[in-house]
């Protein structure tokens, strides 16, 4: 009997976002009813306006890539239960040092792409990995490490691209990368690259490896209660370094792709800041890597959506913060909701009650 | 190079450049002493920079502009708290919320009503004053320095004093304490809480206010996108070498002043490429950080071993 029904519970944590997405679209919409001369227009541009060209859905797909890969970055961290954001660190040195390597060394292709990502992904590691470790030493929090850090880096990636890799006319930026460099088109008429595909293998990967294996059931117990992994023998200090490692790795590896597949040349002037959409995209998705493609997509989808309705009206496309600024906090509030799971648990409790009562009776 | 130290200019800037810094790091400070950890500081000096600046082009009054700036930081504050506290949510996706909503969200209001995405100056905003001291103006060196500042940065002086006597001195600021160190003690020994927590997150927006409206009314006559440009997490780091006590908070800004300062002046006098020069604030901040935490803990370390 009790298999037959659906445990409303499973879907609790889904009609949660749902309804958390849908709060913060209907605030939005009646911004723009207040602010905007063409409301319908706007909302209509917002909505469906990246379905309305090839192109426009491309962009959609591409510009999810980065978010993706700072998400899933996040995820590997967070979820040991270190608030570390160097991530942001890892993805902007990612892109410096394979702008590097793009430039300066001339390899044939395949082989300069794979070279190209594996440095920057290794070097992003090693990036992420120094919160961690100064943290174990100076009792500082990680967050506050990692912020720090991320500027430095910012700064310190800037200045490399312009003292060493500048080209010296037109605009600030570095020389046009060599085609043995960069990952070529997929699809015609769209600058689709072959980073997707890529995406596409480390969304597999760290699936695989926070569900799967021992390591990610390793994190995933720190991260949850730390002196309980403690006690049953894991060595939390080891993980957590390690996580934050592989945490690294995909971001920078997420920086190089985005450089080498979406630019012809390096000319990020301003720190990229991903990290922030990868920690909303992390907690809509529940925490839950497998639903990160998706929620990254539907961010994705916003943004082009908001960009098109930007254009199309006198709206601009920043309103999106409001939106993901609602869905966060909604997100995040255990109360948000809490009235259904306490119904439903009171409802259990009484059922267990009864039971227990006429097992007694008989 | 360096005879630039000697000059009292050099000396009033980082006064100048301390301020913000100043503030937030005391609203990083109590956020400490009452238990919780702000990353929305700097989102929240940003909305309040653009208010007050708004208000008082629109009402064309200083003290408009001001109150409603201070009563946005405290309701942003509040928003925080009450995530926070009444519903449970992760303090540090909240501050991030606020944050995203604060670079996001000040941009459309922008461009809503001055119609340009980088500054305010279309608009006619009033700005707070300089202040010259009597008697302290006519010191030759000294007067240079600390007369003639602008007003919040008198007042982020007053405010640090206020704050350490408040927290130290006061009952409320030993309830305050009381609630960081150790909720379920201080909740048993008959303290509200709740009520300690939001006193604490008003104050905590009312120094924000003032950081982001020293920097749109004070330092800047209009408000530009982005303004606060990391402020609000360096108070963070700011913190961290204070642990809470303001005046440390107040002597750790002024080692931010000055290097920010230096960094101006390197730009100007130095060969150094100029982004490198910009990054060293940061690493001052995070070295210093650094030893002073190592030393602390090998400090702590001793004094357990001791003990045994």
């Amino acid at each position: 009997m009790k298999k037959n029904r659906l445990d409303p519970m499973k879907y609790f944590s889904v009609l949660r976002i749902v309804c958390a997405i849908a709060i913060a679209l209907a605030i939005v919409f009646v911004i723009i009813f207040f602010v905007s001369d063409m409301p319908v227009l706007a909302i209509r541009k917002l909505v469906l306006g990246p379905l309305e060209t090839k192109r426009s859905f491309f962009n959609v797909l591409e510009r999810a890539v980065p978010l993706i890969f700072s998400a899933l970055a996040l995820n590997i961290i967070l979820r040991s239960g270190v608030f570390s954001i160097a991530a942001d660190g890892s993805f902007y040195m990612g892109a410096v040092i394979a702008t590097g390597i793009a430039v300066k060394i001339q390899l044939p292709n395949v082989i300069h792409q794979c070279v190209l990502i594996l440095v920057a992904a290794i070097i992003g590691g090693f990036i992420s990995m120094l919160p961690i470790v100064l943290q174990k030493y100076t009792r500082v929090n990680a967050t506050v490490l990692s912020i720090m850090f991320n500027s430095i880096f910012f700064y310190v990636g800037y200045s490399i691209v312009s003292t060493y890799l500048l080209e010296k006319s037109g605009q600030w930026g570095s020389p046009y990368f060599p085609d043995t460099a960069r990952l070529g088109n997929m699809i015609k008429g769209t600058s689709m690259h072959w980073g997707f595909v890529i995406m596409i293998a480390v969304v597999v990967f760290v699936v695989f490896l926070m569900e799967k294996t021992s390591f990610g059931y390793k994190v995933r117990v720190t991260g949850i209660n730390s002196n309980f992994a403690k006690s049953a023998g894991i060595k939390t200090g080891k993980i957590i370094l390690g996580a934050s490692f592989i945490s690294g790795m995909v971001a920078g590896m997420g920086g190089a792709i985005e450089m080498v597949g979406m630019y012809k040349r390096f000319q990020w002037q301003s720190s990229v800041n991903y990290v922030w959409d990868g920690l909303m995209i992390h907690m809509l998705a529940n925490e839950n890597p497998y639903f990160i493609p998706l929620i990254a997509f539907f961010i994705a989808y916003l943004r082009i959506g908001a960009e098109i309705m930007s254009r199309a009206t006198d709206l601009d496309n920043e309103i999106v913060a409001f939106l993901q600024c609602i869905v966060i906090l909604l997100v995040g509030a255990e109360r948000f909701m809490y009235f259904i799971k306490k119904r439903h648990e009171q409802k259990l409790a009484l059922q267990q009650a009864e039971e227990a009562a006429l097992k007694g009776g008989a | 190079m360096l005879q630039f130290l000697m000059s009292p200019n050099f000396w009033a800037s980082v006064l100048a450049s301390t301020t913000p810094v100043l503030l937030a790091t005391l609203a990083a400070n109590i956020m400490t002493k009452a238990g919780l950890f702000n990353l929305g500081i700097e989102g929240t000096m940003l909305i309040c920079a653009l208010g007050g600046v708004l208000t008082s082009a629109f009402t064309g009054s200083l003290l408009m502009g001001a109150l409603v700036g201070m009563l946005l930081g405290i309701f942003v504050s509040f928003v925080l708290g009450y995530f926070i506290l009444m519903m449970n949510a992760p303090m540090n996706a909240c501050g991030v919320a606020i944050n995203l909503a604060a670079t996001g969200g000040t941009v459309f209001i922008l461009v809503m009503i001055c119609g340009s995405k980088n500054n305010s100056s279309s608009l006619v905003s009033s700005f707070f004053p300089s202040v010259n001291i009597p008697l302290l103006q006519n010191i030759p060196v000294l007067g240079q320095i600390l007369s003639g500042q602008n007003f919040v940065t008198y007042l982020s002086w007053i405010f640090v004093a206020l704050c350490y006597y408040m927290l130290y001195h006061t009952k409320l600021g030993l309830n305050i304490r009381a609630v960081g160190e150790n909720e379920e003690a201080a909740r048993s020994a008959g303290i509200n809480v709740l009520a300690m927590k939001f006193i604490a997150l008003a104050l905590c927006g009312v120094f924000c206010a003032f950081g982001g409206m020293y920097l749109s009314m004070g330092s800047m006559h209009f408000f530009t996108a982005g303004m606060v440009s990391g402020r609000g997490f360096l108070s963070l780091a700011m913190d961290a070498i204070a642990q809470g006590n303001p005046l440390i908070g107040c002597a750790s800004s002024f080692l931010y002043g000055f290097s920010d300062t230096i960094t101006v002046y390197l730009q100007l006098y130095s060969q150094l490429d100029l982004q490198l020069i910009s990054a060293f604030p940061y690493l001052f901040i995070l070295v210093v950080l650094i030893i002073i935490q190592f030393v602390r803990s090998r400090i702590e370390k001793k004094k357990q071993q001791s003990q045994i």
